[in-house]
């Protein structure tokens, strides 16, 4: 049970030009236990913890660690002072070194010694290992490694370096439900040795099922501390966005209309020549339906989207658009016959973040008649028009159209994208992780404008790795599974469990059957 | 709304200051210099300076001032267009030996001799010099496009092909020098009615124009090269595609717009243009090619797309400081003595210390730019 506390972060506060991200923050962590810290994007954790791991210094306020029984004020000028210190942070994107093996990602930077002897190191790490429950092949390339046993090696790397307190940045974000209850086990075995862990989450089921104590976080502040007892999600959600926030947005009631989209056995090719990521797969859409395409990340996923794009020319198959063959068709082509697409990565494919609202508001439409003359002299007072629209009708926060797409948040950028897409005359939309990387606020925004689409008798395809958000929006669900679709559900009346598609998500029969409620998905496909 | 007016003046001159800034830690270390060369003669220092400043008020200087900028503004807007579309075109240079040589051959063997038809030869020298230009441009594009070979490889080795082609054709096919006329190898004369007409030679007799001024109606092309640049970057949907290309190939590709495509245009237009940088020297000066020519125009050009920030403007502005520097580098070494490369060492200074300004300066307008977004947005 938790014990003592081992650190107190005190009135901390860490201000950026224009930005108070930290505002007077009081934060304490006892001996074996897992605080979650939760808050929209924005609000402050990432600085906190950056803070705590030294890669900010605090404007105002100290750091106290407990040093041989007794908390003293520290200050860390680096990383490697707060992992002197015990402290070891798991990032939420994998600072692992490919081509490097497990061991050798391990102690990299800490080795045992000037020439490396790994018997040493191995028999350390093997002791971690039987110690923590986390046991990963040491002598394989860590890039043949899944993203779960990634996680892992980021963990031993950690433990390795003696840390006492880990940070997990949003660690469940990339694992599939299984690979999450593992890690949770982990977890409760770290904390049983006398780790203390703070969590760091977006999913409040999650911070209900692991957290001992739950610390939100909106806008700089800390606005309140509570031990599990006292938690419910929505009273979390509640403290996170300052008002009560319909989680469940209520889908409108559509009857399918004809067919929109209709892929036949299409094959993809990967980037590895040879390799099938999309293997012949089938489905169709139809108007005022939403697809949802679940998986683990890296299952053909991207490629399917990239080949119903155009970016990526298919090596077999069919696509169709309202009967109309589109396959092999470039981008462009695909636009103009009604295909509009919110790209899941928005800095990389969604924006050019130098480039104002205004021409950010048209990308991909720019020679269209109504933005230029004889598709080549722009009319920018009829762009500008164009993206005033966007900004009002999707309510993006901005002062104007003439601002840099980099000088609005996270959130409205995406409002933005979402918005752009949407206003073009589409058939079909391609929704890539549409909520990635925002906040609360935003992602209710994004399902009931995704939901207002299917009003529209827009045929939807949703590629997302939030389980929560495939099932709250989708009419049906196709898992894929190493570039099959080797299950699709039935989710009109949103029946399906998050456990039944995490099931195929690691390839359905693969796994040995125990779950006898995957009988009620097989029979609604 | 005039508050928003205003900032976007403040953003506007906010970009300034890195090239000032640049331009006044650079004269102040020209200070320094010239005080080290003239042993610590204050007064020469001063006189120095002196000097330079006359190089502004000077009609003369002034003509050549715009005369050395002429190829420079050429060579920087071809390098511009290369670099917004973030391809790196380094190969200016062997385009404009190449242009210059094409346009050349065209004067020499297939050009109207009669002077009425003058204007006719102008239009299709400056078409063949943007042919070979954008000829010596081709291969690296191809290679780029088709087996995306790196073209800053491409270009400089084509640079050296493009030298050794002309000496080439200078020294074989082309060759003017009959026996001991000339040690300089040199083509055949071009006729004249090719050869580009002095701008004191067309002013005369319409307004007072400066007899010993060296200017030919390249400038003309120069200027309409600037003008054509300028509408095409800011106002068309080619500009805008080549801008999407440098700053995020990859949205530009998700936008429809075929990356490969106008990387190859971009490159096209810019070797087009190159071929066109020393028509100046080869046609109004020469009046015959020559491999011997000015040098290092387009490597120039490229330090001018820089300091001018890839824009038309900046760009003529770029050049002009580029020419004054170098006629004030000439004033000074014959009236003081002052080696002519210290100021290639000043353009040097200039140049490093632009860009870590305007680095700095741009991290400084996003950070105001940001801040000014959030708050309106928070006051809504």
């Amino acid at each position: 049970m938790p014990g003592d506390i081992i650190l107190k972060m005190e009135n901390i506060t860490k201000r950026f030009p224009g930005v108070l991200a930290n505002d007077h923050i009081n934060f304490d962590l006892r001996e074996g236990e897992v605080h979650a810290l939760v808050g929209e994007n924005g609000a402050g954790k990432s600085t906190l913890m950056k803070i705590l791991y030294g890669l900010y210094h605090p404007d105002e306020g100290t750091i106290y660690i407990k040093v041989d029984g007794e908390l003293k004020p520290v200050k860390f000028k680096n990383p490697q002072d707060a992992i002197k210190h015990g402290i070891g942070m798991v990032h939420q994107h994998f600072m692992l070194v490919y081509g490097l093996t497990t061991i050798e990602n391990i102690i990299l930077g800490y080795e045992p010694s000037a020439v490396i002897d790994f018997d040493t190191a191995k028999k350390e790490i093997q002791k971690i290992m039987d110690e923590s429950g986390l046991h990963v092949p040491l002598d394989v390339d860590v890039e043949v490694l899944s993203v779960g046993q990634q996680q892992r090696v980021e963990i031993l790397k950690v433990l390795y370096r003696k840390a006492k307190i880990l940070i997990l940045d949003e660690p469940t974000a990339v694992l599939t439900p299984q690979e999450t209850d593992e890690l949770f086990n982990i977890i409760n075995r770290l904390k049983e040795q006398g780790h203390s862990i703070i969590f760091i989450s977006h999913k409040l089921h999650e911070v209900m099922a692991i957290a001992d104590r739950i610390s939100v976080m909106r806008k700089g502040r800390l606005v309140h501390t509570m031990p599990k007892s006292e938690a419910t999600k929505e009273k979390i959600a509640e403290l996170m966005v300052g008002h009560p926030v319909l989680l469940d947005v209520p889908r409108p009631n559509v009857t399918p209309g004809e067919t929109i989209l209709e892929v036949e056995n299409l094959t993809v090719e990967s980037d590895t020549k040879g390799v099938m990521a999309v293997d012949n797969v089938s489905f169709y859409i139809r108007a005022g339906e939403i697809y949802g395409i679940a998986g683990v990340e890296g299952n053909g996923q991207a490629e399917l989207i990239e080949a119903i794009y155009g970016l990526r020319p298919p090596k077999g198959g069919k696509i169709t658009i309202k009967g109309e063959d589109i396959t092999g068709k470039p981008t462009h082509v695909i636009r103009k016959k009604g295909v509009s697409h919110i790209p899941g990565d928005r800095h990389k494919f969604g924006v050019f973040l130098p480039f104002t609202l205004a021409d950010n508001s048209i990308l991909g439409h720019h020679r269209e008649e109504n933005f230029a003359k004889y598709g080549i002299f722009r009319k920018f007072s009829n762009i500008a028009q164009w993206a005033r629209e966007i900004i009002k009708k999707f309510d993006v926060r901005t002062p104007s159209e003439k601002v840099p797409m980099s000088a609005l948040s996270g959130g409205n950028q995406q409002k933005f994208v979402v918005g752009r897409e949407i206003s073009f005359e589409h058939e079909l939309m391609i929704a890539a992780h549409p909520t990635r990387g925002v906040d609360i606020g935003a992602m209710e925004f994004i399902y009931r404008q995704l939901f207002e689409e299917k009003k529209q008798k827009k045929a939807i395809l949703l590629v997302s790795a939030d389980l929560d958000e495939l099932l709250l929006l989708s009419d049906r669900i196709g898992v894929m599974f190493k570039g099959k679709i080797i299950k699709e559900l039935d989710n009109t009346s949103r029946q399906v469990t998050p456990k039944e598609v995490g099931y195929y998500m690691l390839g359905g029969d693969v796994e040995i059957h125990e779950d006898s409620d995957i009988a009620g998905g097989e029979q609604s496909a | 709304m005039p508050k928003k007016k205003t900032n976007n003046i403040k953003y506007f001159l906010l970009s300034l200051v890195a090239p000032v800034v640049g331009i006044l830690i650079s004269a102040i270390l020209l200070f320094f210099l010239i005080l080290l060369i003239r042993k610590g003669s204050i007064s020469d220092t001063i006189h120095a300076f002196y000097i330079m400043g006359q190089t502004l008020t000077s009609t003369q200087d002034l003509g050549y001032i715009i005369a050395r900028a002429e190829p420079l503004v050429i060579s920087g807007i071809a390098a511009a267009i290369a670099f917004r579309a973030g391809v790196f075109n380094i190969g200016t240079e062997g385009q404009y030996y190449i242009g210059g040589l094409v346009a050349s051959i065209y004067a020499i063997y297939f050009s109207f001799k009669s002077p009425s038809l003058h204007w006719l030869n102008v239009i299709f020298v400056v078409i063949f010099a943007m042919l070979g230009g954008a000829l010596w441009a081709l291969i690296p594009a191809i290679l780029k496009v088709k087996k995306g070979v790196h073209e800053v490889i491409t270009t400089i080795m084509m640079n050296q092909i493009a030298y050794t082609t002309a000496k080439y054709f200078v020294n074989g096919p082309l060759s003017g020098v009959k026996g001991g006329e000339s040690l300089e190898p040199k083509t055949m004369n071009f006729p004249a009615a090719v050869d580009f007409h002095r701008l004191y030679d067309i002013f005369h007799g319409h307004f007072p124009f400066p007899k010993y001024i060296p200017l030919y109606e390249s400038l003309f092309i120069a200027a309409i090269i600037v003008f054509v640049a300028y509408i095409i970057i800011f106002y068309t949907n080619w500009g805008f595609e080549i801008e999407m290309l440098g700053t995020n190939p990859n949205a530009t590709k998700y936008s429809g717009v075929p990356p490969k495509v106008v990387v190859f245009n971009a490159m096209l237009w810019s070797g087009a243009i190159a071929g066109l940088i020393n028509i100046q020297e080869i046609f109004g000066i020469k009046g015959y090619y020559t491999h011997h020519m000015t040098s290092g125009l387009g490597f120039d050009g490229i330090a001018v797309a820089l300091i001018g920030y890839n824009n038309p403007i900046g760009v003529v502005l770029a050049a002009f400081l580029f020419g004054f520097l170098r006629t004030a580098g000439y004033n000074l070494q014959f009236e003081l003595g002052i080696p002519n490369s210290t100021m290639d060492l000043i353009t040097g200074f200039i140049i490093i210390v632009m860009v870590i300004a305007s680095v700095a300066m741009n991290r400084y307008i996003s950070k105001l730019r940001r801040k000014e977004v959030l708050s309106e947005a928070g006051d809504r």
